[in-house]
């Protein structure tokens, strides 16, 4: 498949301006206010009739700016809760070809975010006119002061150490940067959250995409004070058949004042208190997980050799030894099939015989969860619906749920079914199947895999002239899939993972965490999950990753609001004593992981390289406390590292004390932000320095 | 100067020794051990061992004392058990000498014993030597004495070493602080230029040997106590050092030494229901825990239950299950500073961790059709535990006098001696002991002896009684031993003192050694060293084995091993541990017959070097080659020569690795075997097996 597109083209300035005096596609122009947009307002001024809304696309070719005032407009819906919360669904309607669009926007006031979504309805007799080029978000955002246009994004994940790396591209007149994920997973090699900012206007906006799929993104720049940005499908050009209705990527924005991490932060405690998914209308904090002693001699891989007995006796181990996570996860491997490696078998090559190996676990995996329950932890379990191997049980009995495609020779994937998970009735089956299993073993949250890129499938499986519309039934049922099993189990969390965090976008953040961000742990790199861990808080406030060794350097590279260690608690290699105080100093700083974030190390390819420092910072406002993370690595010559700290108050003194030493020093808020000298003697070493206010 | 005088003082008390002791002569005619017990044990001849009492040596007025023997017994085939004895005319001390003639090895064996038959104190007993023999020939030749150091967890641990003797030389043995393998080694070979003797000392404590050269036709070997000098009160009897001799024709020391390895299987190895006892294939319980865990300390019930249905589920199941130290009480108190070491005496299961005993481990081994073994140290009691404040009337104070218990939490490290000498003690323990391994289902027992009794027994003999605790001790091992296999026939009891540093004839009699060497835990290149060390001597013995590695798995070959994989941990391969396990299957057959080093007798610990041995299994035509190409050898070739093989006899080979076969004649590889490996690191197994005998 196609890697990331990033590219940065010059338009010829004659072009450029004339777009500004004439948007193309029939763009809507947004005036951008920072802290002063009023939500409420922006979206009536946007949507409603003789309105250029936020959006495009095409009709049989033609762009919607050339015909969408013409189609009838409607207030569907208007809402406004208590909160300040505004829920609004506004159709267009062309009573000629009988198509409907409806988009859906919630705004909410108190933290400067918008957000919608399209969706397109046939609700004529026949079918449709082809549709495409959707672009869900279509603006044109003016803002009041020319001045470089930064674009502030991250690296998607590809497996490296530089998965989420913090990157800027300044826009200048005429230049262009375009992005989209690989292989149908949204933050494959792309990521679908961005921080557009103009340092000459102080403001700027975040922006998230929100398609578990194929998406694009774009932004050129116009002169030093526009910007055009559009976001939607990579892949869509169909018609519906009478009565049929699709959905389309949802995107959201956050208008915020300031420098460039008010906005990162502004977005990431708007992730906490709105998007993220509550348990009893509290937040999911407590994800600390353990594995069961991962992992196993080979040639099992992961799991595959578990037992209930093993998998028990070692939850009580974890209790002998005081290391009782939040969570006990157990990955891949315990599925039929998946021990056989006398026949070859192994995790990977049996997905698809979703029943629990009743060699293994004869009585399921209740006595697993229940022994979890009974030292106080949730029980997780491992899934990959998606990818179904050929020749095991769902293959069989679902033929007609199975998708193949042709495969390049030699790629290792041939054996690889994608379940179609947008056929309805698969779907429903599959919301059932796993309810049922989940319900019967007693599994608290669900972890979800996918090691498949879906994208080939869903191209293959295209109809003619409906590009796009297997991807779409899919996306819109993995959603709909997650939005049944968080119905059916309001105390259920998701995690989600593929290969890593390759599907992180608007809409799976909604229903999910990632708590294995990247599959680069497996080459047990601790600067790389520093990497992963500086670079994703830019954006998102909840990930994990695991750990292997509790050394404080490995430990505290892979701190993160969620985290899974997989000590071997079996080997004399390690210390109980010190698992436990790394255990302990996770618990006492945590919360921090949940409050704003500083990256204190600039961005850049540098910050991969072994001879750096990288340091950051977690802040609490509510209490100005903190904590300040820091690392000198391997082949770093410098001792010593100047540092600034952000969102401290000038005026006030801060105790900041080193966790190691011990030893405390009194600072101004003024002096920390100027520079804080952070001193390590050894290279391969941390500071974890807390601090609070006088 | 002053050595000049020691050497002429040597040589003429050697003389007058010489003149006096009783011989062997080293030719084929005159070794035979039957005829020669005969005529040295009769009331006209000097016997072949000496004491002095009151001062005086035995040979000044033994024959003067009344003679008598006992009508030859039958103990076990092959055996003849003969007992002389010598009575003080005026007095009533006795001296009694029980004598094995071996008629199917040409071997022979006695023991002293010492009785005061008479109302009194006798008199004062000294300078035992329960052997005193000349060896002699007329021949011209090397004048050799083959040896082994002790274990010293070290990779030398019993390194072969020889010693060339000159008139006048002689060497002196006496294993390290009263543990009868430490540093010292009691079995060796002493060759003249018409053949010679294997010895083999049974003393489980401070035995001494010392040979010398005093004349050039003959060496003088002499046995005992290094610390005697005692009487006996009315009624009181003691025993001293067993001694046994192989005597052997030939040119190399293995022509003997492998006599005394089948003599030692066929009577000096424990039997159950009259067979051998098979050296077991054993396993831990997944050896090693995160600090502070250490040894077993970490252990549970459930945790060993779950890991021997996971060794089942991987196939990789052993014939023994070993739980080792640790699953006593206190043993996991790590946060009060204890640890398996210093919770010794507290010799109960730990409830927390064992709520039901270590039964149920012992049912979930049998299920699996393993046997379970567990490891005790009762000898060595800290001074906080249980057993020192139940009774520490049973316990011996280093230094002498009443031994006082300590509260818990002092002096942790601290040790009594549990005082096997007593009987009241003894009996206690015997019991104690055995109603663990009968509460708790344990097929086989380890005994551990993590210290140095010398000093224990020394410092508490009685005035004019030096010696006699550490007798009284020696004894009461074997009582407490002997007591034990009687009452579990099936019992094989593991005897380990800090590794091998126990392993003289009487406890070889008992038991197997199964830890050979406390020495770098898994350390290759030494396991081989012990291995090719040790088999010149023993039959049986066992030792660990952390990595599945071929080099490493075969540097670890014995007649028993113990598999510490971590069958947890990703690094290792379960494919590759069931092959290695196979191979063990496969080999220790082979350590029960003929041993033959192939690359010298020097020493072995290089790493730049080969080290390759041969098994030969003479009862079916077949055997088997192992060597190593250490990591830094150059060579990528070694020529070794095989031994033991009919000339005539066409022998087909297998290399164990490739699986190729190639054929040669027995004298084709007795002239030269050519082994190659293109890689350093790396190990070669070759079978093979003579054409027209095996199967």
């Amino acid at each position: 498949m196609d890697s990331l597109h990033k590219l940065v083209t010059s338009l010829m300035a004659g072009i450029a301006m004339l777009a500004v005096s004439c948007p193309a596609r029939g763009q809507g122009a947004a005036s951008m206010s920072g802290d002063g947009t009023e939500v409420a307002k922006w979206i009536e001024s946007r949507f409603s009739a003789g309105k250029t809304p936020p959006f495009s696309f095409k009709l049989d070719g033609k762009e919607s700016g050339s015909f969408l005032k013409g189609w009838k407009f409607k207030r569907l819906y208007a809402s406004t809760d208590s909160l300040g919360t505004v829920t609004r669904s506004y159709s267009w309607t062309n009573g000629k070809d009988g198509l409907e669009l409806v988009c859906d926007v919630t705004g909410y006031p108190g933290s400067k975010v918008v957000e919608w979504v399209l969706r397109f309805r046939n609700i004529s007799c026949r079918n449709s006119g082809q549709i495409s080029d959707v672009k869900a978000a279509d603006i044109r955002m003016v803002f009041p002061k020319a001045g470089p246009l930064a674009l502030h994004y991250a690296e998607g994940n590809k497996i490296s150490r530089e998965d989420y790396a913090p990157r800027t591209a300044l826009l200048g007149n005429g230049e262009k940067i375009s992005f989209m994920p690989s292989g149908g997973r949204s933050s494959a090699e792309a990521f679908p959250f961005y921080n557009i900012e103009s340092a000459a206007s102080g403001q700027g906006a975040m922006m998230a995409i929100g398609w578990s799929g194929t998406w694009e993104s774009s932004f050129s720049a116009i002169g030093g004070q526009t910007l055009d940005v559009s976001a939607g499908m990579k892949y869509m050009d169909l018609y519906l058949v009478p009565g049929e209705e699709i959905r389309t990527p949802s995107v959201a924005f956050l208008f915020w004042s300031g420098k460039k991490m008010d906005g990162h932060n502004r977005f990431r405690r708007f992730l906490l208190e709105h998007r993220y998914r509550k348990v009893g209308g509290e937040q999911v904090r407590n994800l600390l997980s353990s594995g069961f002693n991962y992992r196993d001699p080979q040639p099992f891989g992961e799991y595959s050799c578990i037992t209930s007995e093993w998998a028990v006796a070692m939850i009580n181990r974890y209790r002998q030894f005081g290391l009782i996570p939040d969570i006990f996860w157990m990955d891949a491997g315990w599925h039929t099939g998946a021990s056989d490696y006398r026949h070859g078998q192994d995790w990977a090559s049996t997905t698809g015989n979703w029943t629990i190996d009743k060699e293994r676990f004869p009585d399921g995996m209740k006595p697993v969860s229940e022994a979890a329950h009974a030292v106080g932890a949730k029980f997780m379990l491992w899934f990959e619906p998606e990818r179904v191997v050929k020749g095991t049980q769902w293959a069989v009995e679902h033929k007609d749920w199975m998708l193949d495609c042709p495969h390049e020779e030699g790629s290792g994937h041939s054996g690889w079914l994608l379940f179609d998970l947008g056929k309805n009735e698969a779907c429903d089956w599959l919301c059932k199947y796993y309810g049922d299993l989940i319900e019967k073993n007693g599994i608290d949250y669900f972890r979800q895999d996918c090691n498949i890129e879906p994208a080939p499938y869903w191209a293959y499986h295209d109809e003619p002239g409906r590009k796009g519309m297997k991807e779409i039934r899919h996306v819109e049922n993995l959603y709909r899939f997650w939005d049944y099993l968080l119905e059916r189990f309001p105390e259920m969390v998701i995690d989600n993972c593929a290969s890593g965090g390759k599907r992180l976008d608007w809409e799976t953040i909604r229903r999910s965490f990632p708590l294995w961000r990247s599959d680069y742990y497996h080459y047990d790199d601790p600067d790389g999950y520093q990497c992963h861990t500086y670079g994703l808080n830019h954006f998102l406030p909840v990930h994990g990753t695991g750990i292997l060794l509790p050394d404080p350097y490995s430990f505290r590279s892979s701190l993160s609001s969620t985290l899974i260690f997989n000590w071997k608690i079996t080997e004399k290699g390690l210390s109980i004593i010190e698992m436990q105080e790394r255990l302990a100093e996770y618990r006492s700083i945590r919360e921090y992981y949940f409050e704003d974030y500083y990256p204190l190390s600039g961005e850049g390819g540098e910050l991969a390289g072994h001879d750096v420092w990288l340091a950051y910072q977690m802040h609490r406002p509510s209490d100005g406390s903190g904590v300040v993370v820091a690392f000198r690595r391997e082949d770093c010559t410098q001792e010593s590292y100047r540092v600034q700290l952000g969102g401290l108050d000038a005026g006030t003194c801060y105790i900041l004390k080193d966790t190691d030493s011990g030893e405390e020093m009194m600072k101004s808020g003024k002096e920390l932000a100027k520079g804080l000298l952070l001193r390590l003697e050894k290279p391969r070493s941390s500071l974890l320095i807390k601090y609070q206010k006088q | 100067m002053k050595k000049i005088a020691t050497a002429l003082s040597l040589v003429l008390a050697g003389c007058i020794l010489a003149a006096a002791r009783p011989a062997m002569e080293m030719t084929p005619g005159g070794q035979g051990c039957e005829r020669w017990i005969e005529r040295r044990f009769s009331a006209s001849t000097l016997p072949p061992f000496s004491f002095t009492y009151n001062g005086k040596s035995s040979d000044a007025f033994l024959k003067k004392w009344r003679f008598s023997c006992s009508t030859p017994s039958v103990p076990e085939e092959g055996a003849t058990c003969r007992s002389f004895f010598w009575t003080e005319r005026q007095g009533g001390l006795q001296v009694e000498c029980k004598v094995k003639i071996f008629s199917d090895f040409n071997a022979m064996e006695w023991v002293l014993y010492f009785r005061n038959l008479s109302e009194e104190n006798s008199g004062r007993i000294a300078n035992v030597k329960a052997v005193d023999i000349d060896l002699l020939s007329k021949e011209n030749g090397d004048w050799r004495i083959f040896y082994a150091k002790g274990s010293d967890a070290s990779r030398e641990d019993f390194m072969a070493m020889t010693k060339d003797c000159q008139v006048g030389d002689s060497l002196t043995m006496v294993p390290h602080l009263g543990r009868s393998s430490s540093r010292s080694f009691p079995y060796f070979n002493v060759k003249t230029p018409a053949g010679g003797m294997v010895f083999a000392i049974g003393w489980t404590g401070s035995w001494k040997a010392e040979i010398t050269r005093p004349r050039e036709d003959r060496f003088n070997v002499a046995t005992g106590l290094k610390n005697l000098d005692t009487y006996l009160r009315p009624g009181e009897e003691i025993r001293t050092p067993l001694t046994a001799m192989v005597p052997w024709q030939g040119e190399d020391r293995m022509d003997g030494q492998n006599i005394l390895r089948r003599f030692i299987l066929k009577h000096h190895h424990p039997k159950v229901d009259g067979k051998p006892l098979e050296p077991p294939i054993c396993s831990s319980f997944n050896y090693g825990d995160p600090y502070p865990c250490n040894e077993y300390t970490c252990m549970t019930a459930e945790y060993a239950i779950a890991l021997i249905h996971r060794y089942s589920q991987f196939h990789l199941l052993p014939e023994v299950f070993w739980l080792d130290a640790g699953w006593y009480d206190k043993a996991a108190d790590w946060s009060h500073g204890y640890n398996w070491a210093n919770a010794v005496g507290n010799w109960k299961p730990d409830l927390q961790r064992f709520p039901k005993g270590l039964g149920e481990i012992a049912d979930a081994a049998h299920e699996e059709g393993c046997k379970f073994m567990v490891w005790f140290e009762p000898e060595r009691v800290v001074k906080d535990s249980y057993w020192a404040h139940e009774h520490p009337e049973f316990m011996l104070l280093a230094g002498g006098g009443k031994a006082v218990p300590v509260e818990p939490g002092e002096k942790r490290q601290d040790s009594f001696l549990f005082n096997l000498g007593d009987e009241a003690a003894n009996k206690w323990l015997r019991e104690t002991v055995a109603g663990l391994i009968r509460e708790n289902r344990i097929d086989y027992y380890r005994q551990d002896y993590n210290i140095d009794p010398e000093w224990f027994w020394y410092s508490n003999d009685e005035p004019g009684r030096s010696g006699m605790v550490e007798i009284r001790y020696i004894e009461g091992l074997y009582k407490f031993w002997d007591y034990l296999l009687a009452e579990f026939p099936g019992l094989l009891i593991d005897n380990c003192a800090s590794g091998g540093r126990r392993l003289d004839l009487e406890a070889t009699s008992r038991s197997i050694p199964l830890w050979r060497t406390d020495y770098n835990y898994g350390e290759p290149v030494g396991y081989q060293c012990h291995t090719y060390g040790l088999s010149q001597w023993l039959p049986v013995s066992g030792t660990g084995l952390a990595r599945s590695d071929a080099f490493t798995a075969r540097s670890s070959f014995s007649a028993s091993v113990t598999f510490n994989w971590k069958i947890t941990s990703a690094d290792f391969n379960i494919l590759e541990m069931q092959r290695r396990l196979a191979e063990f299957h496969s080999v220790k057959k082979y350590f029960l017959e003929d041993f033959y080093p192939l690359t010298g007798y020097g020493n072995t610990t290089g790493e730049d070097i080969w080290l390759a041995y041969q098994l030969d299994k003479p009862s079916d035509g077949t055997g088997c080659v192992l060597a190593f190409r250490r990591g830094q050898c150059k060579k990528s070739s070694l020529v070794v020569r095989l031994r033991g093989l009919d000339p005539d006899a066409t022998y087909s080979l297998e290399d164990q690795d490739s699986f190729e076969t190639f054929e040669k004649s027995g004298k084709e590889l007795s002239e030269g075997l050519r082994l190659e490996r293109k890689d350093a690191g790396t190990s070669v197994y070759l079978r093979y097996k003579h054409k027209d005998k095996a199967n």
